[in-house]
């Protein structure tokens, strides 16, 4: 049920983003990932979701792996158990919120419309987003598409979620909010929690663990 | 005389609709699957794609049409009036809203695609249900100049003496030596281009509803 990586190394072009890091984030648990701009924070993190490729390494999830030494293994049914809410959230545009959170599932035939309705009207209602199910996500202000994002990862029942800067565009009040969210999500579903960020005072009231990407290197 | 050449005039109007219709209804959906045929051949079919555009982007679709219609039976192909039309119009207009797409898709942010992959959707999913639409929505106005162009481009037909608008008003202006009938052909362009933008505003209206 953890999710690891272990001595992962990524470049871009010539330039190496990080070498021979490993992480492991375990159910139940809150890891921080802080480190200054630009350090590859948010690179890891869209390793360990498997929408970049690291070239050493290996990534895997209760067993399932996603990539060993610069190839795909099973990235399908690796990001089946890990859900992502981006910094700018990715809502789709042209669907309701309603439609944002049900149709993956119903997708991926993993549930009916009327379950996946019925279960997007209680995540909604726990995320205090009831009355916003009809809207459109140009409608709903930065800590309300927050929610939304949250719930239509959450729909898809994963094992991880990841955060990527959950309150860069956030005010104070929002941001405690994410925060009460994140360790429900974590205490009472039992999820574990990534969250890469630069807001130190976020990660030290939210966090059960906080990582500098410099520490995740191992110099052997 | 409006009495007399009206009725010449509206048949050619009618062929000129025609032509609009089969050519729309053929290359717009051609050229949702041909962008995504592209898009998901990575490298492979590129230049293919590349050459194909070049192709009737640079050549006058006049040429198109009479080497359709003029020029392939000498390589063995003869192919009806209607046919030869229709084929050249829907490949030129095609790559035009092929190029049109191309540009509309590239301005949907990525992270739309992204999303899309972490929530499992599958490809083909994520450009038909999540990339086209953005990008449709975007592309509207371009399309809607295409469209209208189209409408005008029909006259071309006469080169292959089909009796289009454009050609049932030059024999009334033969037949009764006056200048009128040209202006009755403009009208009716007018009109139907007046018809299209209406149609074009309504459906860009109803998609704007984000």
């Amino acid at each position: 049920m953890s999710c690891i990586a272990e001595n992962c190394a990524k470049t871009f072009g010539a330039a190496p983003v990080f070498e021979k890091v490993s992480l492991r984030v375990d159910p139940g648990e809150i890891v921080c990932l802080m480190g200054p701009s630009g350090a590859g924070k948010t690179t890891l993190l869209r390793c360990l979701c498997g929408l970049e490729l690291p070239e050493k390494g290996t990534i895997s999830l209760s067993g399932t792996v996603l990539c060993q030494d610069g190839r795909w293994q099973s990235p399908v049914q690796y990001r089946q158990k890990i859900g992502l809410v981006f910094q700018n959230w990715n809502l789709f545009p042209h669907w309701t919120v309603l439609q944002n959170l049900i149709k993956a599932p119903v997708h991926q035939k993993r549930m009916s419309a009327a379950e996946a309705e019925k279960k997007a009207r209680r995540l909604l209602e726990q995320l205090n987003l009831a009355e916003k199910a009809d809207a459109y996500p140009n409608a709903l202000s930065g800590g309300q598409k927050q929610r939304a994002a949250i719930a239509r990862a959450c729909m898809l029942a994963p094992e991880i979620l990841c955060f990527d800067e959950p309150t860069s565009a956030l005010d104070e009040q929002s941001a405690l909010e994410v925060t009460r969210i994140i360790q429900s999500l974590a205490n009472q579903d039992g999820l574990g929690i990534l969250v890469v960020t630069h807001d130190e005072q976020f990660a030290r009231r939210t966090g059960t663990r906080l990582v500098r990407l410099s520490e995740l290197q191992s110099n052997s | 005389m409006l009495k007399q050449i009206l009725p010449s005039l509206l048949a050619g109007a009618g062929v000129t609709l025609q032509v609009f219709f089969v050519t729309l209804m053929l290359s717009l959906p051609l050229a949702c699957l041909l962008q995504a045929l592209q898009q998901f051949s990575g490298r492979a079919l590129k230049p293919l794609f590349r050459g194909y555009i070049t192709l009737m982007r640079g050549t006058p679709l006049l040429l198109q049409l009479m080497f359709i219609f003029f020029g392939m039976p000498y390589l063995g192909l003869t192919l009806s009036r209607e046919m030869s039309i229709y084929i050249a119009f829907t490949l030129n207009y095609t790559a035009y809203f092929i190029e049109i797409l191309r540009g509309a898709l590239s301005a949907v942010d990525p992270g739309q695609a992204e999303a899309g992959k972490m929530l499992g959707f599958s490809r083909r999913y994520i450009y038909f249900r999540i990339q086209l639409p953005q990008a449709l929505r975007t592309a509207m106005p371009a399309i809607g100049n295409e469209v209208l162009n189209l409408v005008k481009d029909t006259s071309l037909i006469y080169v292959l003496g089909a009796s289009e608008l454009l050609k049932a008003g030059r024999s009334a202006v033969n037949t009764y030596a006056t200048a009128l009938p040209f202006v009755f052909v403009g009208i009716l362009y007018l009109a139907m281009c007046g018809g299209f933008s209406w149609i074009l505003g309504r459906i860009e209206k109803r998609i704007s509803y984000y």
